[in-house]
């Protein structure tokens, strides 16, 4: 009987893993970026977050990093950033490309694929928005010049919402 | 050199560490504390939270847990129910850190209650504790609750003084000094407040601003220093600190009605006209146009005539008529699309979101004024929490239920196999079969056969009836040799049967086995049913505390709806009263209009009388 | 509903009352606490659901869970820990600088919790990182550890109590 049970609560456990939409809570993750570091999505909870999945053989993919590159200087002293997550299984023509490209936004390795498993990712480059607590705003598969409008425009309107969790602690004015 | 900087580090660090310092083995005692912190240290406070119940629920308790446990609520913002797991421990026991944090919190509370006898208490509290030790969280916001409560209290000096320990581009910086000079200005029958006044808003708008919010404060300060310039009748010295007001912010309203006004009592009527022609097509709503049409009209009449002041207040008038309109269809929409949770809902569709709605629906952006109002935005983020727990409750009471399903499905399994292997004394004829398949197969293995007697044992079917026909045939009393050969062909098959003894008996010993060996499945079968109705009781316990959560989480989630419901109609009902205010507004430039109108054209009915 | 609020909650730092006519009605205290209350017990559901989950999924005769600590002394970045059970991978962690300042000041973290066979089984915990003089390094320790009806607790310290300006890892049952 216990393992009846056991088998239940890890299928439900493993609905959890189902693919991810709009609304739902973003899966953490922590992967090594390219410098290094251990990131952690969660630790950016009170930012707005895009993820955006790639890989050296996409074309599309290399096309969009610099334009995100833009968006990331433009708007991250506002509260923005861009993590780009590679998904080759090699590292190698990854970091070659990055630094061609000349981009700063952190870079992470997720070699053995199984964050862009939890995810779903089905198309190349693949975007999903993240707002400031930690929801999914928007999905964007692949890339043609012009997408990038869509991106801004929602980040706009994510960037205007101060972190839900951040206790308000403007001041008031007396009469 | 590195051993030094080492050795600095390790100061500092184990400085930082306070009370809490490492220790080099872990205790089952102090674990649920330190696992705690590590999620509190990390800033996520609902895990801590969640850790520190977890650890009690299994039992461990320790005042430092329940201590965790209140620091998180307390970051969390439940400040009641922080203060409520803190009344079991003394508050004097607990570190001046968190005896400090709760302090700031509640003072705050007090701050934004306006409740200044409390807020006194708790910056009291706070002030004896950081002599102790130092805050480690922003002091910057302790700073200014000083000053307020300085202010408060008249004693001014010191208000500056504590607003002096913040940095330029501080917000709090420029909220405080406001404040300051709102309550000068308020005493300003005494007259040395007036400069002191002036002195503390021409400081405000001397600092640079960093973002909107401190723009905005800047702003409001021109505004209130040029009243002040005003009234004192210095109006060269309000006319530029008006100009500088940004038109098209929350502020140009009124320091546009300011100039307007300048220009009527220097007779610049061209002027005045323009101004207030501007503020009624851009902000007819804002109060600071009340004035406007009037204004306008009379403009209008001093520079250009009666048929130009009849046809501005007609315009007024019509546009007025236009925005009354909209709102009845605003507070339509209001009640609707506040309660109908498919449109809340709009995913990721930009076009619906609500600031358009207001925006659109009210004809201007000052709803923003009552969203800062302090129960507002209590409302709003209790609505969201609300939302968000209770999406949460719905997925676990959804797991909760299929546990719940498949718990029912296991026992009543477990029952119905058990019941069955009663009814039919199962165990008891397996264990027999078991037995007698042992013995059959011992027997096999282990005697040696004879010919004659024992042949038969391992005859096939087809040689047993060759025997039965041949022994049918030999009773049939036939002729000596028929007998005879009869005779030899029973030989020759128990010859072949002999023959194939060896073989014979190993394939009925791996029959033989192969029934043991299903029986003996079946034996452990029954043990395991055996066993798991033995833990039916505990699987009841289990069960039982399944159906307890399932029945917490249907209860909470009840609530959960209803203070949804109530935060939902708390906004709806505040909102609704912001519309009332605007329509008020409205109907009053309505009959002011009309007055006006009604003026005029009596005016011209005397005129005409006159001349006729 | 949510990106409505988000965006009521827009002007909450942004904008100041505008006028005289000041809005600053008293807190209705009542209906801050239900709430309060609320969410906390969603909080307390939550761990219970947590327990039931573990019970159900490791009962206490084979549960065993491995919690991992630092004690002061070098500067040194963990980067991760594998931990192997019996020779078979069960988990991988990769741990920011958050993290590990949270382990600096004296947490732990509860790293693993699992299922064991009854009687002996062996605990390999593998580290990665930055030792001093900015080295890298990679350590390993095993410990053995009997289960019997009992959870089993298992403490990974990483330490450096001798000074030695090498960090030693430790694995004991407590």
């Amino acid at each position: 009987m216990r393992r009846a049970f056991v088998a239940i609560v890890a299928l439900l456990a493993s609905t959890f893993i189902n693919a991810v939409e709009l609304e739902d809570t973003v899966p953490d993750f922590t992967l090594k970026s390219m410098s290094g570091q251990n990131l952690r999505l969660e630790e950016f909870r009170g930012q707005v977050v895009l993820i955006n999945f790639w890989a050296s053989w996409c074309g599309p993919c290399r096309q969009e990093m610099p334009i995100l590159q833009k968006i990331y200087e433009r708007y991250e002293p506002l509260g923005f950033t861009v993590l780009g997550v590679n998904v080759d299984e090699k590292q190698e023509k990854a970091r070659r490309i990055a630094e061609r490209l000349n981009v700063n936004f952190p870079l992470l390795l997720d070699t053995d694929q199984l964050v862009s498993e939890a995810y779903d990712v089905n198309a190349m480059p693949y975007s999903v928005l993240v707002s400031r607590d930690g929801k999914i705003n928007y999905i964007h598969r692949g890339y043609k010049p012009g997408d990038e409008n869509q991106y801004v425009n929602r980040l706009k309107q994510l960037l205007r919402a101060p972190a839900i969790q951040a206790i308000s602690t403007t001041a008031e004015t007396g009469e | 050199m590195y051993g030094q900087i080492g050795f600095m580090w390790v100061l500092c660090v184990m400085f930082a560490q306070g009370a809490w310092a490492a220790q080099a083995q872990l205790t089952r005692e102090s674990l649920p504390m330190k696992h705690a912190l590590y999620q509190h240290w990390q800033s996520e406070y609902e895990a801590a939270y969640r850790v520190a119940e977890y650890y009690q629920l299994r039992g461990f308790y320790s005042s430092e847990l329940r201590l965790a446990q209140a620091s998180a609520s307390l970051e969390l913002g439940y400040l009641a129910h922080g203060r409520e797991l803190i009344n079991d421990l003394d508050v004097g026991s607990l570190l001046p850190e968190n005896q400090s944090r709760l302090h700031l919190y509640l003072a705050r509370d007090a701050y934004r209650r306006r409740d200044w006898t409390l807020l006194d208490e708790h910056l009291e509290a706070l002030t004896s504790l950081t002599l102790l030790t130092p805050l480690s969280f922003d002091s910057r916001y302790h700073y200014f609750l000083l000053a307020e409560s300085a202010r408060q209290h008249g004693r001014h000096v010191e208000a500056e003084d504590m607003l002096g320990q913040l940095e330029k581009d501080d917000s709090y910086l420029f909220y405080g000094r406001f404040n300051l000079a709102t309550s000068l200005v308020a005493e300003s029958k005494v007259a040395e407040s007036r400069p002191e006044a002036k002195r503390l808003l021409l400081s405000l708008i001397d600092l640079p601003t960093r973002d909107l919010e401190q723009l905005m404060l800047t702003e409001r300060a021109r505004v209130a220093l040029a009243d002040l310039y005003l009234e004192d009748g210095a109006l060269d010295a309000a006319r530029p600190l008006l100009s500088k007001v940004s038109a098209s912010h929350q502020y140009g309203p009124p320091a546009l009605a300011r100039l307007a006004r300048l220009d009527m009592q220097a007779e610049r009527y061209e002027n005045a006209a323009a101004i207030w022609n501007h503020l009624l097509q851009v902000y007819p709503w804002h109060r600071a146009a009340t004035a406007a049409s009037s204004g306008l009209g009379y403009a209008m009449l001093q520079s250009r005539g009666e048929e130009a002041a009849y046809g501005s207040y007609l315009t007024a008038l019509t546009k007025i008529e236009a925005q009354q309109a909209r709102l009845v269809t605003f507070r339509q929409q209001l009640l609707q699309n506040l309660r109908d949770p498919n449109w809340m809902l709009g995913r990721g569709d930009s076009e619906r979101s609500l600031l358009t709605w207001l925006a659109e629906g009210l004809g201007h952006n000052d709803w923003t004024t009552w969203l800062a109002d302090e129960s507002v935005r209590q409302s709003a983020r209790h609505w969201q929490s609300l939302d968000t727990a209770y999406t949460q409750l719905q997925s676990r009471q959804q797991d909760l239920a299929i546990l719940l399903t498949v718990d029912a499905e296991q026992q009543r399994r477990i029952k119905s196999a058990r019941s069955t292997v009663y009814k039919d004394d199962l165990d008891q004829v397996t264990v027999a079969l078991i037995h007698n398949i042992e013995m059959k197969l011992s027997d096999l293995r282990s005697r040696r056969y004879e010919i004659t007697s024992d042949l038969e044992t391992f005859a096939t079917d087809e040689e047993q009836a060759l025997f039965d026909t041949l022994e049918q045939l030999r009773a049939s009393k036939l002729g000596q040799a028929e007998t005879e050969r009869i005779d030899r062909l029973v030989g020759l098959i128990r010859f072949q049967i002999y023959d194939a003894i060896p073989v014979r008996k190993q394939q009925q010993a791996a029959q033989l086995e192969a029934r043991l060996s299903d029986a003996r499945k079946a034996e452990q079968r029954i043990a395991r049913i055996n066993t798991a109705a033995l833990r039916l009781p505990q699987a009841d316990s289990v069960s039982g505390r399944i159906h307890l959560l399932a029945a917490d989480a249907e209860s909470l989630s009840r609530r959960t709806d209803l203070a949804l419901g109530l935060a939902r109609d708390t906004l709806v009902a505040s909102m609704s009263e912001f519309v009332g205010r605007d329509e008020a507004l409205l109907a009053a430039q309505a009959n002011g209009l009309q007055y006006d109108i009604t003026r005029l054209l009596d005016q011209q009915y005397v005129v005409a009388e006159a001349v006729r | 509903m949510r990106p409505i609020l988000n965006c009521l909650i827009v002007c909450l730092i942004v904008m100041v009352t505008l006028d005289a006519y000041g809005s600053s009605e008293a807190l209705d205290g009542n209906a801050t606490n239900t709430d309060e209350n609320l969410e906390a017990e969603l909080l307390q559901l939550n761990a219970r659901l947590q327990l039931l989950e573990e019970d159900l999924l490791y009962p206490a005769s084979s549960r065993v869970a491995v919690y991992l600590s630092m004690d002061l002394g070098e500067l040194f970045a963990l980067d991760a820990v594998t931990l192997k059970l019996n020779g078979k991978d069960i988990t991988h962690h990769l741990y920011t600088e958050r993290q590990v300042n949270a382990l600096y000041k004296g947490g732990v973290q509860k790293l693993y919790v699992g299922n064991a066979k009854q009687g002996v089984n062996r605990l390999t915990a593998f580290f990665t990182g930055k030792g001093p003089h900015d080295r890298d390094y990679k350590r390993a320790t095993t410990l053995e550890f009997e289960q019997s009806f009992e959870p089993v607790f298992v403490e990974l310290l990483v330490t450096d109590n001798t000074g030695s300006q090498q960090p030693e890892f430790v694995a004991t049952v407590f």
